[in-house]
């Protein structure tokens, strides 16, 4: 048992000194003259005479009375004891419905034994207990909201579904503290395997988190890579495979190209190692496929989907602080695999990166070998421009005609800080202002493009021009695809370009209509790898999906997650604290009653 | 309900009681002629036994019948016939002055009753007053005496706190006085009545004690947190006063009048507890009258 506010015990000394002094003082009694005092009662006992306080005599109503005052000083002091069960009497429960989840070691999957966890909870709830469910995706959504209503709950439970999306849990934990960071005692429970990036910017306030592990096992294997590259010896394939077991694994990797075989062998992975195989693919194809043959505890990463022309996808890096606008014009082309983080990875520090484009956005560029940089703000020499300091207010006094620049009227464009730039060799100032370069662009091996303001420090995100500023970066940086088909990350957005309403239909089943508006359809997530095939205008696109996520195949059970800079370690017997303090206002109006009651009795 | 009562007997009570004579259990040796039978063999028509002629014997009691036909003389002797005297032990002490109407003056008037009767059945009677701290009254005899007995007993109406009861009783055994039938008209409480009536019974008093006791006493209407200050002392007690005290309170009371009772019937007598708003006649008639009290 422990004690939320401690304190108020100290008042139980006050209040019995009270008791007792009042105990002291002598009571005013009515003066009555009897005939004979021996016939009553003989613990009568003489009074001295004009005395204020008397001696202190046992009294069972003065106990009574104590025994009260210390039971509500510990009534407002707040006890609380431990019982088993996940809920606490506010609790938002954060579900992780990310593709790791979907791993097998728990049966039937690590999913569903959460979902369970939350509907023996739900079962077990009390009228009193109130809880919310974040579903922790790709994009966090409250599946429902603060309340206590079972029959809802459950029906909003059994709509949950697993996904092969790269989970968002710090955003799920964001949602989750700003509906209980403010009341006491709340709890934030987190079922979760742990397979998610350290959470930083997250404070749960006044609520607990409470951390539920899941599963038990992190035997998998997964196709990290897979991609071409045009050598002396034809197109050549790339196909990269890691084993996230504990144990060794020898595969049979299978590599097909437009849905044919054109490879077959088996590998030997050590334990956390990876491998790879190489490959000539036909010149003539587009999609290719990669999969292992294997038993392992998650299946949606043993199947990587690719594009043979590389810019039929363009996987693309944002480093930003959060800018909506950026990501949500990033994402309107199909081909953009959008990955997000407030700084440069090390792996992107190296010599080889595994973008095709890097956006900074606000964040100085470094070096980098990716085959694009774009920077809004400040810039570097990678992005084609360095800067000398700061300008306030510039006024656009000239537009080159530039393909980057079609459809986009910067000239109304309000700017409120920005940079002076100063292009590097062979770049180019296309949009200039009366303090500085406003855009330079260098078309060199690496493209580069320059802005010199933040996004968010202007008015140029409300207007129309920027997203369309945004497809043409896209295309002067990764030009057109050869090919229509559309090869992407699961959990990806997606805007197809269309009139009318856009059916898609894909694996086991799946088929949505999505409701074109203002000529655009946009796909909100794809949940599942697989191959989707989308109905744009009477035509037809491919659409492969592939769960491509170290940080999902390494499913191993984190034991601690790291939230906003602290630790919260996994529990095994999750524990309530059940507040009692009501308990104790019973059992004291209990007492007051037994009193009342042998008073009147006596009367 | 309060009785609306006078300070002396109506008429109706004194013809009532003129029909009444008290009925010793026991014969005592008196001062003077008068109605009783006496222990002392006398001169009376009333037969007590024969005995053989002694010399200077008065001829006159000689039984000729006997002496004729048995040739023996034998002498008849009769019971003397003295008068008793009744002391009337009225409590006059503070605790007396309580209900409605007040014990003493109910307790008066049944010492004027007592009193009357004996004075009309040719007994003495002897008045002490509890409380006043002063030996009994000299003997008043005769029907002529009893308008000045009621006198000396209406005079005696406030409360007397000289002395208490038990040691205004405990004073009459140091006392010389000749032994006869003590009526104590009184509430009798006192702890230790019990203990004083037995010597006094010892002494060879017949006690016949009429306790008084008004409403407020047999049924107190108390209640809540109160300081009882003792009638008789100086001393005050707390009490909370609640069913289970009241309950204890009857209790003591009902034991009390127990041993007062049991006291007073050892020495011979009689005990009978009366309410203040009891009718003197009827208590006389209908109650100390079939209780052996009188006849």
């Amino acid at each position: 048992m422990n004690l939320q506010i401690p304190n108020h015990l100290l008042w139980a000394l006050p209040l019995a000194g009270i008791i007792v002094s009042l105990y002291l003082l002598r009571m005013r009694r009515q003066d009555v003259r009897v005939p004979a005092t021996f016939l009553w009662p003989e613990h009568t006992e003489e009074i001295r005479a004009n005395s204020l306080f008397q001696k202190l005599r046992f009294n069972w109503l003065m106990i009574l009375q104590l025994l009260i005052a210390c039971l509500l000083c510990f009534a407002f002091a707040q006890p609380q004891i431990r019982q088993e069960g996940l809920l606490g009497e506010t609790t938002v429960i954060v579900i992780d419905t990310s593709a790791s989840m979907r791993a097998t070691d728990v049966s039937p999957s690590r999913f569903d034994s959460a979902v369970d966890l939350v509907r023996s909870a739900i079962n077990t709830s009390k009228p009193t207990d109130r809880f919310a469910l974040i579903e922790a995706g790709a994009i966090p959504r409250v599946t429902f909201s603060l309340s206590n209503d079972p029959a809802k709950q459950r029906e909003a439970l059994n709509g949950l579904k697993a996904t092969d999306e790269e989970g968002n849990m710090g955003e799920a934990l964001r949602l989750a503290a700003a509906l209980v960071s403010s009341l006491d005692s709340a709890r934030i429970l987190v079922i979760s395997d742990g397979c998610f990036p350290k959470v930083e910017n997250f404070s749960p306030g006044k609520a607990s988190v409470v951390y539920k592990s899941i599963g038990t096992r992190q035997e998998n294997l997964a196709v990290t890579a897979l991609g071409t590259t045009k050598t002396s010896r034809g197109n050549e394939v790339y196909c990269g495979v890691r084993n996230f077991g504990l144990n060794s694994a020898a595969p049979t990797i299978e590599i097909y190209a437009d849905n044919k075989i054109i490879f077959t062998s088996k590998l030997a992975i050590q334990s956390l190692k990876s491998a790879g195989v190489t490959c000539l693919a036909p010149a003539s194809s587009k999609i290719l496929r990669a999969r292992i043959d294997t038993k392992d505890l998650l299946m949606a990463d043993n199947e990587l989907y690719a594009s043979s022309d590389p810019n039929a996808n363009i996987s693309t890096l944002l480093v930003s602080k959060g800018n909506p606008f950026l990501e949500r014009a990033l994402l309107l082309d199909p081909r953009v695999t959008l990955d997000r983080s407030e700084t440069l990875p090390n792996s992107e520090k190296g010599s080889v990166s595994k973008f095709d484009l890097i956006v900074f956005d606000g964040v100085k560029p470094q070096a980098v070998s990716s085959g694009a940089v774009v920077s809004f703000g400040p810039s570097s020499e990678s992005s084609g421009a360095t800067y000398q300091g700061t300008i306030d207010s510039p006024k656009i006094t000239n537009i080159v005609d530039s393909p980057l620049m079609k459809g986009v009227n910067l000239s109304s464009t309000y700017i409120e800080k920005g940079f002076l730039l100063n292009p590097v060799d062979g770049a180019k100032v296309i949009v200039d202002s009366n303090s500085g370069p406003v855009v330079v662009v260098d078309d060199g091996n690496t493209k580069k493009v320059a802005v010199c303001f933040s996004s968010l420090e202007s008015d140029f995100p409300l207007q129309v021009g920027f997203p369309i500023f945004i497809a043409n970066i896209l295309g002067f940086v990764a030009r057109e695809a050869s090919i229509s088909d559309i090869v992407t990350k699961s959990g990806s957005k997606f805007a197809f370009r269309s009139q009318k309403d856009v059916s898609i239909s894909g694996p086991n089943g799946f088929s949505e209509v999505v409701t074109a508006k203002d000529g655009q359809a946009i796909w909100r997530t794809i949940s599942f790898a697989g191959k989707y095939t989308a109905k744009i205008d009477g035509r037809s696109k491919d659409v492969y999906a592939s769960l491509r996520s170290d940080i999902e195949s390494n499913i191993g059970t984190k034991p601690d997650l790291v939230l906003g800079g602290g630790k919260v370690k996994a529990i095994q017997t999750p524990f309530r604290l059940q507040d009692y303090w009501r308990f104790f206002i019973l059992v004291c109006l209990g007492f007051l009653a037994f009193e009342w009651w042998v008073y009147s009795r006596k009367s | 309900m309060a009785v609306e009562i006078s300070g002396q007997l109506e008429s109706r009570e004194l013809r009532t009681l003129e029909g009444l004579r008290l009925r010793p259990n026991r014969t005592y040796r008196g001062s003077s002629k008068g109605e009783r039978i006496s222990k002392q063999k006398g001169v009376s028509i009333e037969f007590a036994d024969f005995r053989n002629y002694s010399e200077g014997d008065d001829l006159r009691h000689l039984d000729w019948n006997v002496l004729a036909r048995l040739d023996t003389p034998v002498m008849r002797t009769y019971q003397d016939e003295e008068d008793i005297v009744l002391y009337v032990c009225l409590d006059c002490s503070p605790s007396m002055n309580f209900g409605d109407p007040s014990k003493l003056l109910v307790a008066q008037r049944y010492a004027m009753a007592f009193g009357y009767v004996a004075l009309v059945g040719g007994d003495g009677v002897r008045l002490k007053i509890i409380g006043a701290k002063q030996p009994p009254s000299s003997v008043m005899r005769g029907r002529s005496s009893a308008f000045r007995m009621m006198d000396s007993i209406r005079r005696n109406d406030q409360e007397l706190n000289l002395e208490t009861l038990n040691d205004s009783l405990r004073s009459l055994l140091k006392s010389n006085l000749r032994s006869g039938i003590l009526v104590l008209v009184s509430d009798g409480l006192d702890p230790d009545l019990p203990a004083t009536i037995r010597a006094l019974g010892g002494r060879g008093f017949e006690v016949w004690h009429a306790q008084i006791l008004s409403d407020i006493e047999i049924d107190p209407d108390l209640e809540g947190d109160l300081r009882l200050i003792d009638s008789e002392g100086t001393s005050a007690t707390e009490i909370t006063i609640n069913r289970e005290t009241l309950l204890h309170y009857r209790k003591s009371l009902e034991s009390h009048i127990a041993a007062v009772s049991e006291a007073a019937k050892r020495t011979g007598g009689h005990h009978q507890l009366i309410s203040t708003t009891d009718s003197l006649e009827e208590v006389m008639v209908r109650k100390l009258k079939p209780g052996g009290w009188l006849e």
